[in-house]
């Protein structure tokens, strides 16, 4: 849930941009840095391995200014997509409000992608929290690369595989070139913004 | 009645519009800048297009707006600020009366924008005695309305006066087309009418002149052609 200071006068949302490895989520952190930074003025910090794999997460935090009268800080957080970094994941997941599940559109990640779906929702259970429930948007990257000639999944049948039950919103991107990613985002703070109204109504 | 609270996304959006304005999204809104520099009649044409088809408080209600707004634009415009002067005039007649409006507002009103569009993009191509006369002529188009609307009414009010109700009369009272002289004339158009009386004044002088010197080399001729006789 989010950090609420009442005495500030502060909300702090907390943002997790969640999917399999190599799939783009910390591009995403990497355009959204790269092209406001001098709007958000902010540092993003990521941790990196040798092979430029997110380690423990990426963090950028930034501030929207005020909003009926409250100072909201947005808090983005990739995981590490590899899979033996579970535990991180689901550290990372804690006090999580909305989520931005990446998925890699590339054929040969169709599996990959729907048990990183999974693993959300078993990971957000371990925090009573429900993937029905929380604010979540689906990102299907890579387009780009049907250009190269490389097959990727059509939007039905990623569609199908992974939002056939949830039923939230979905968009078609390229992190790298910087497609959708703005809309992405806006679209998560919007309806984790929305469900927080109500919670705190 | 309680007012109803804004629902948090429409500042949330607006925040993260203003935050995350993309290159595609600015050259948008530089697109829109300059067409809004280069021809800023675009959305008054288009609502007077739309009352072409249809007269509905909504389409009324933007007229007004923009009109409003432009009027603002161009205050200090001594020859542009009469024209949405009477805009403004006839569309809160029109938006008032609807189907029951003078036939002739809506070409009136059609006219003052051709004359005001005219005016407006010509730039350099017309000179400011020019755009006053094109704007006089409006200003014609309007006064003859006003006289026929005023006239209808009278009749109209010498034939139902009896049966008049209270709340009737105050609604004739209360049209929204301004039609005072005072209020409605601009200072420009005073100025403009003051210049072509003095023009008019000193025409005459020089007619007047040029007369008098015809008639004295007549009279001389004839005086002259008089004398001649009497020698003979």
């Amino acid at each position: 849930m989010a950090f609420v200071n009442l005495k500030k006068k502060e909300v702090q949302v907390k943002i997790v941009y969640y999917g399999p490895g190599r799939g783009g989520k910390t591009t995403n952190l990497e355009y959204i840095y790269n092209e406001f930074n001098d709007r958000i003025k902010t540092e993003m910090i990521a941790i990196k391995t040798q092979g430029d794999r997110t380690l423990f997460f990426d963090f950028l935090p930034f501030e929207m200014g005020k909003i009926k009268g409250y100072d909201v800080k947005i808090q983005l957080y990739t995981v590490p997509g590899q899979v033996k970094y579970d535990a991180t994941r689901r550290l990372v997941l804690r006090g999580v409000d909305g989520v931005v599940f990446v998925a890699d559109s590339m054929k040969v990640r169709r599996k990959s992608n729907m048990l990183s779906v999974k693993n959300l929702q078993d990971n957000l259970a371990t925090y009573k929290k429900s993937i029905f429930k929380i604010p979540l948007v689906f990102q299907y990257n890579k387009r780009d690369l049907a250009g190269d000639g490389i097959p990727l999944l059509s939007h039905e049948t990623m569609e199908k595989d992974l939002n056939s039950r949830l039923k939230v919103p979905s968009f078609e991107a390229s992190a790298l070139k910087g497609d959708n990613v703005v809309k992405t985002l806006k679209k998560i703070i919007t309806l984790t913004m929305s469900a927080l109204e109500k919670e705190f109504k | 009645m309680a007012r109803k609270k804004a629902p948090i996304t429409d500042e949330v959006k607006k925040r993260l519009d203003e935050i995350f304005l993309e290159d595609d999204d600015k050259s948008d809104i530089e697109a829109d800048q300059l067409d809004a520099q280069t021809y800023p009649l675009r959305e008054l044409k288009s609502v007077i297009l739309s009352i072409e088809w249809e007269i509905s408080d909504e389409v009324m209600h933007r007229f007004l707006e923009e009109v409003a707004r432009l009027k603002n634009s161009y205050n200090n415009d001594r020859i542009m600020s009469p024209f949405f002067k009477m805009l403004d005039s006839l569309g809160r007649y029109i938006k008032k009366y609807k189907a029951k409006a003078n036939p002739g507002a809506v070409k009136v009103l059609n006219s003052v924008y051709a004359a005001l569009e005219r005016t407006l993009l010509s730039d350099d191509d017309l000179k400011a005695t020019e755009k006053e006369t094109i704007l006089l002529e409006e200003v014609q188009r309007f006064k003859d309305l006003k006289r026929k609307i005023q006239a209808g009414r009278e009749s109209g009010e010498e034939r139902g006066r009896a049966e008049k109700t209270t709340s009737e009369l105050v609604e004739g009272k209360d049209v929204s087309i301004d039609w005072d002289e005072g209020r409605g004339t601009p200072e420009s158009l005073l100025a403009a009418v003051n210049e072509l009386k003095v023009l008019i004044r000193s025409e005459f002088e020089t007619l007047r002149e040029e007369m008098l010197a015809w008639l004295d080399e007549k009279c001389g001729q004839e005086s002259k052609a008089g004398r001649k006789g009497r020698k003979k």
